[in-house]
């Protein structure tokens, strides 16, 4: 069954809208991000939006458009041990150039990130959750050290949502 | 010319900007070419045998999952193949809303080649990003082209990556006529970019490559081609889809874990995807979209390979059209889906994928399971095609420098817009225990 919605995004900005958006592909370990993002949207961080999206590519774009702040989680690959968690700001990142291996398929959050810096369509605040993989085997759940992680990797969700949420309360006191 | 130039070398490797992991190979020894090679290294994916054992209605979800970018493309193929082996009749509404998913796969498939991948070839830009500093406009405007045609997934599919909702017979659930509405009012605001983007791309300076190609596409009595039509090309075949197998063949290439394809006959290269369809079609456009068509200045039929990114755009402006036309003629039918019941059957279906045609085959026994399935995709097709290019383009590269002889032979093979993921799925596998 699938939900018939309004597939075309709602335009404006939202000063206060804090929104978490779990990315990922389902192929083993790869689906940690998506695993999560079902969790969280069953139980919601209060006053956040959660979206899961499946490999979104440049339709990221559209997940960091009118929102005071957005966390991104994915399943990453930098050879820690699986299910480490790993925590960046992406607007203090190193601008990137889209990977030279940039193709319709392979488009990743680097890619969607480097092109909404050049399009000027990044959120005030842009950070991102990494969950350590272990594998990509097609039809395979995550393995046992990512499904471990998916906790910790929650409550760091949650918290973030907090920290963001009490830093906008401070900024809107100030205003 | 200097011998130095007459003896190159162009490895590039992993290439960039196609989907999926391919490496080119060219040497040239004397001004003679001695070797060149594309090579597909993409793991094979074991579709076909994945779906043995599988029942015939898990098919289309299934063969969605060989590619993202493509997915719809899979699930018609192997809906109207296993509809042919179980004699299954769908409503006209069915057929309509079949065609509008495909309007939408091909939006959003063109508008992100073209912009992300094949532009910044004839732009000098080295990717989006650096095509998104120079000309801001018109990446944004790829953007909403391709988000129309996400719309349209999303709308029929559930989602636009990997659609669900798509069966034998016809769908889990169909809109009701007002549920369109939306969609139309974004499709006629995409008219415009769509009009753009094919007056931009006709300004890009192309290289001129024609040569004798045979050009392979579906053709319809009434209608440009998605789900339904004979097989035709430029050198005169006329076949029905199911003689499929009897006009092409695949084999394999050492060099590559994609299988390749040739005519049965003279097992010559052949070329599919918009540049074929357009050839093969120009007359079932409509005047309007013609009409943009010839103001490109392209004298139609064109055998130019690298006016491939010219006819996608026409393609997406004619989607739109016809995306338009599905939803005004739009009323849904008494049920989601034809009823069907499996039996020992076999049954085939090509349809016109966005990189073009592709044929699928089940053979499924009596407890409505498949026994057998061969896929094959647009971009295993092309790759003699590809490489046929590739070597005629030999004396240009040799008055190129490096830098640029690389750039020439990448853009080359990005004229077909391969999808890699795709075109390695095969596998004979024998398990052999004692």
């Amino acid at each position: 069954m699938h939900l018939v919605r309004n597939p075309l995004p709602e335009s404006g900005d939202h000063p206060e809208l804090i929104r978490v958006v779990a990315v990922g592909a389902p192929v083993g370990d790869d689906a940690a991000g998506l695993v999560l993002g079902a969790r969280l949207q069953t139980d919601p961080p209060p006053t956040s939006e959660v979206r899961v999206r499946v490999r979104p590519g440049l339709g990221l774009l559209d997940d960091f458009a009118g929102a005071a702040a957005v966390l991104v989680v994915d399943a990453v690959r930098s050879g820690a041990a699986p299910g480490t968690l790993v925590a960046l700001d992406l607007l203090a990142a190193p601008t990137t150039r889209a990977r030279s291996k940039a193709s319709s398929h392979a488009v990743g959050v680097a890619d969607a990130v480097a092109l909404g810096r050049a399009l000027d369509r990044l959120p005030p605040r842009l950070d991102f959750l990494g969950i350590e993989v272990g594998s990509t085997v097609p039809e395979q759940a995550p393995c046992a050290a990512v499904r471990e992680a998916l906790d910790a990797a929650e409550a760091r969700v949650r918290a973030w949502v907090r920290a963001v949420r009490a830093g906008l309360g401070r900024s809107a006191a100030e205003r | 010319m200097p011998s130095h130039e007459r003896s190159r070398t162009i490895h590039v490797e992993p290439l960039a900007r196609v989907e999926g992991e391919a490496s080119l190979r060219v040497e040239i020894r004397n001004g003679a070419l001695v070797d060149l090679k594309l090579s597909i290294f993409e793991p094979p994916r074991f579709f076909e045998a994945f779906l043995r054992g599988r029942r015939a209605d898990e098919a289309p979800d299934i063969t969605s999952r060989i590619c993202g970018i493509c997915p719809v493309a899979y699930q018609m193929s192997a809906v109207h193949a296993l509809e042919r082996a179980f004699a299954v009749r769908i409503d006209p509404a069915i057929r309509l809303l079949r065609r509008l998913l495909y309007c939408g796969e091909w939006i959003e498939s063109h508008a992100l080649h073209v912009h992300m991948l094949a532009a910044p070839d004839f732009l000098g830009c080295d990717s989006i990003v650096t095509l998104a500093a120079r000309d801001r406009a018109a990446v944004e405007r790829g953007l909403r082209l391709k988000r129309v045609g996400d719309a349209i997934l999303e709308l029929l599919g559930g989602r636009s990556v990997h659609p669900v909702g798509v069966r034998i017979g016809g769908f889990s659930r169909v809109p009701r006529r007002r549920d369109l509405a939306p969609l139309r009012e974004a499709l006629l605001r995409a008219r415009a970019d769509a009009e753009a983007c094919l007056a931009w791309v006709a300004g890009f300076d192309l290289p001129q490559a024609e040569a004798a190609t045979e050009f392979v596409a579906l053709r319809h009595t009434d209608e440009y081609p998605f789900n339904e039509g004979d097989l035709v090309s430029s050198a005169g075949l006329a076949a029905v889809q199911t003689e499929f197998e009897d006009q092409f063949h695949e084999y394999q290439e050492a060099h590559s874990t994609a299988l390749f394809a040739r005519r049965q006959a003279g097992s010559t290269p052949y070329f599919v995807g918009p540049l074929a369809r357009l050839n093969l079609n120009f007359d079932h456009l409509g005047d309007d979209v013609a009409a943009a068509a010839r103001a490109t200045g392209i004298a139609w039929p064109c055998s130019n390979p690298f006016a491939s990114i010219v006819a996608r755009a026409v393609e997406i402006l004619w989607a739109i059209d016809e995306a338009l036309r599905c939803i005004e003629a739009y009323e849904p039918p008494a049920a989601p889906a034809a009823a069907w019941e499996p039996r020992a059957a076999s049954g085939s279906a090509v349809t016109e994928a966005p990189r073009g045609i592709l044929y699928h085959r089940y053979d499924v026994d009596a407890a409505g399971l498949i026994s057998g399935a061969k896929i094959v995709p647009p971009t295993s097709q092309n790759q003699a095609q590809m490489e046929a290019d590739l070597r005629r383009l030999v004396p240009r590269l040799l008055e190129l420098g490096d830098d640029e002889a690389t750039r020439l032979c990448e853009t080359a093979i990005r004229n077909y817009d391969p999808c890699i993921s795709c075109a390695t799925h095969f596998l004979n596998l024998e398990i052999i225990r004692s």
